[in-house]
């Protein structure tokens, strides 16, 4: 694993955050498991609406469409391999994987554009006519509502940092984690802290994850699961705050409610 | 970055077609060529900052022991590999070459890197090197469908392991006194191309939640040999737990020291409240034969000792969790040298000379195992 500094073009990335403050538990209240009806999903996205969740097969292969409450899955596709998600008013979409500049828009408005380059891992910032690297060599990078912060992952999944900055650069969090997911207050976020499987001495994939939140207004880590029996991956948080994840064992989709402190999601 | 790509394939073409072939690029984004393949690695590299040819040609030399027969642009590697016979496919497997064909987003000249660990979701970590920097070897992630031009992977050790879940005995929801011992069969299908053996350490092996008191490995009878596509009786006594309550254990195949791959399946009982009038002696060698319900095909000569106290509700729900294999897992790691000052492009037709890193199979260290006679 090379160090944050030589991933990031900041010099102070390091040693900001070598650790962070943690606070209380809140354990998740009694996930409620979804009968998958056999299949193993991964990768949830929910829909506009949050009623809804688009979900991939193993490997990525396939698409199903569930209804969390209801329990009702829809096999749209079971051989699907293109990259797909919602489009605003809800329908089931093509996501272009490739794009005619080789960036993917993160977020832009009147002033700002947040931009990524998939193949260098490049976060490009453009303001005022001019672009800046925010960083590089980054991956699952996630913009906050509102467009203040973005998240985003290096290294690889099993061992993975989780760095958060604002577009100016400051850092606001730099710690072990992955798969980051913004609560709709742009001021939380739900991710995954991967545990490495070791062969011979070398980290080689995944033996567990369980869930944590950081709060970027205390900067207090908070562990939402601790289930070494259940490698709780790929948490997606619907509009209303609800959160849904899978088990990378045993492609067991979950969806909990967030009770948390300092007022609802 | 397209000029640097064109300077870069332009080289390595030149020093495909030199005669003799003799160029040789001893170190190339702070790894050297330290492994022994045949030949040393004449793809060229960026100065010493790196080369995504460079470092999918090394990977494949110390992890396959193999001299790729190529080192051209990263978006012909596909088309070389296929026309070199070697496999390829569209899913990522450990310890491979990834292919992300030319584009917008991989270049003109696409993008080649090496697949360290592949995941459920289609995602993969590999190790990357970049012509024109960032410099150096990286560790990455890779999201589902970014290898457009797919996957190659060793030609020597091109089986796929595979298992697929056909029946089972004790289904799910099946009631148990405390203590209870039953046997629990799954009966799986090879759905691989490789075949199982004790010899080739293919076991049944607990994989995660409630074992029941069960063998953490069931290991195939001496002289076994199952093929593609024939079907193996896995039968595992277990223990029913002393407290009542829904309990649920998964079981996996396991290519031990490579990786376990293959549906995950599970058992899944209640265990009721002690009864003390009930008349089953749950755990006694004399438990009461209660008579399976056994409702699959392969049930008839599943043991239980002490039997189910209720009848199972449906039938059904062993159904299988994990529909492909994990692969062939070949290890690798990644050499991490401190990056040389200079470029040296050698005029030497030296072999390199060095570390071979083909995949090993870790010493056996087996425990609490039943043999399945």
């Amino acid at each position: 694993m090379r160090s944050i500094s030589s991933v990031c073009l900041l010099p102070l990335f390091c040693s900001l955050f070598a650790s962070c403050q943690t606070g209380s538990d809140i354990l998740l209240d009694s996930p409620t498991e979804i009968d998958s009806q056999g299949r193993f999903l991964v990768s949830p996205r929910w829909s506009p609406g949050g009623e809804r969740l688009l979900l991939s097969g193993r490997g990525g292969v396939g698409l199903y469409v569930v209804q969390p409450d209801t329990g009702k899955i829809d096999e749209l596709d079971p051989k699907n391999r293109v990259a797909t998600g919602w489009d605003a008013v809800g329908r089931v979409t093509e996501l272009p994987l490739l794009f005619d500049d080789g960036l993917r828009l993160l977020y832009s408005n009147d002033m700002i554009r947040v931009s990524y380059d998939e193949y260098r891992g490049r976060l490009i910032v453009g303001e005022r006519g001019t672009s800046r690297f925010l960083a590089e060599n980054t991956w699952g990078a996630r913009m906050s509502p509102g467009g203040k912060m973005v998240a985003f992952c290096t290294g690889h999944l099993a061992s993975a940092e989780l760095h958060v900055l604002g577009l100016d650069g400051s850092v606001e969090y730099s710690g072990h984690g992955a798969q980051p997911e913004w609560l709709p207050d742009g001021k939380r976020l739900v991710f995954t802290r991967p545990q490495a499987a070791y062969d011979g001495g070398t980290a080689h994939g995944i033996a567990g994850a369980d869930l944590f939140m950081l709060d970027l207004t205390t900067h207090q880590t908070l562990r939402l699961t601790a289930t070494p029996k259940i490698t709780e991956m790929q948490p997606a948080i619907s509009p209303s705050g609800r959160l849904a994840f899978v088990d990378w064992r045993s492609g067991r989709l979950f969806v909990a409610e967030l009770a948390l402190p300092g007022g609802g999601s | 970055m397209i000029r640097a790509a064109r300077l870069c394939v332009a080289m390595s073409a030149l020093m495909w077609f030199m005669p003799g072939r003799i160029l040789a690029v001893p170190e190339c984004g702070g790894e050297q060529d330290s492994c022994s393949c045949g030949r040393a690695n004449y793809c060229l590299c960026d100065g010493t900052c790196g080369n995504c040819v460079w470092h999918a040609w090394h990977m494949a030399c110390c992890s396959w022991g193999r001299a790729l027969e190529w080192c051209t642009d990263a978006g012909t590697w596909d088309e070389y590999a296929t026309s070199n016979g070697y496999p390829t496919g569209d899913d990522p497997h450990d310890a491979c070459v990834f292919v992300c064909n030319p584009s917008s987003t991989c270049s003109d000249y696409g993008h080649v890197g090496w697949v360290v660990s592949a995941y459920p979701d289609g995602s993969f970590d590999s190790t990357e090197q970049y012509w024109g920097g960032p410099c150096g070897t990286w560790e990455k992630h890779r999201a589902a469908g970014f290898a457009t031009g797919g996957f190659i992977y060793d030609p020597d050790n091109p089986d796929v392991d595979g298992a697929t879940f056909v029946s089972e005995t004790i289904p799910d929801g099946t009631h148990f006194a405390p203590g209870a011992t039953f046997t629990k069969r799954w009966t799986m299908r090879n759905s691989g191309t490789s075949s199982w053996t004790r010899d080739g350490n293919y076991l049944w092996t607990w994989d995660a939640e409630e074992q029941f008191g069960a063998a953490e490995q069931t290991l195939l009878p001496d002289g076994v040999s199952v093929a593609p596509g024939e079907t193996h009786d896995w039968d595992v006594p277990m223990t029913a737990p002393s407290a009542s309550g829904t309990y649920r254990g998964y079981f996996r195949m396991d290519n031990f020291g490579v990786g376990r791959f293959g549906d995950r399946v599970w058992v899944e009982i209640v265990v009721d409240e002690q009864q003390p009038d009930a008349g089953v002696d749950a755990g006694a060698d004399e438990g009461v034969d209660a008579g399976t319900d056994s409702q699959t095909d392969a049930g008839a000569d599943a043991e239980v000792d002490a039997g189910p106290t209720d009848s199972a509700p449906d039938a059904s729900d062993n159904a299988p969790a994990d529909e492909n294999g994990e692969e062939t897992g070949c290890r690798c790691s990644t050499q991490r040298s401190t990056p040389a000052g200079l470029l040296l492009i050698l005029l030497l037709g030296i072999l390199g000379v060095g570390n071979t890193r083909r995949r090993k199979r870790p010493e056996s260290r087996r425990v609490n195992q039943t043999v399945v006679e």
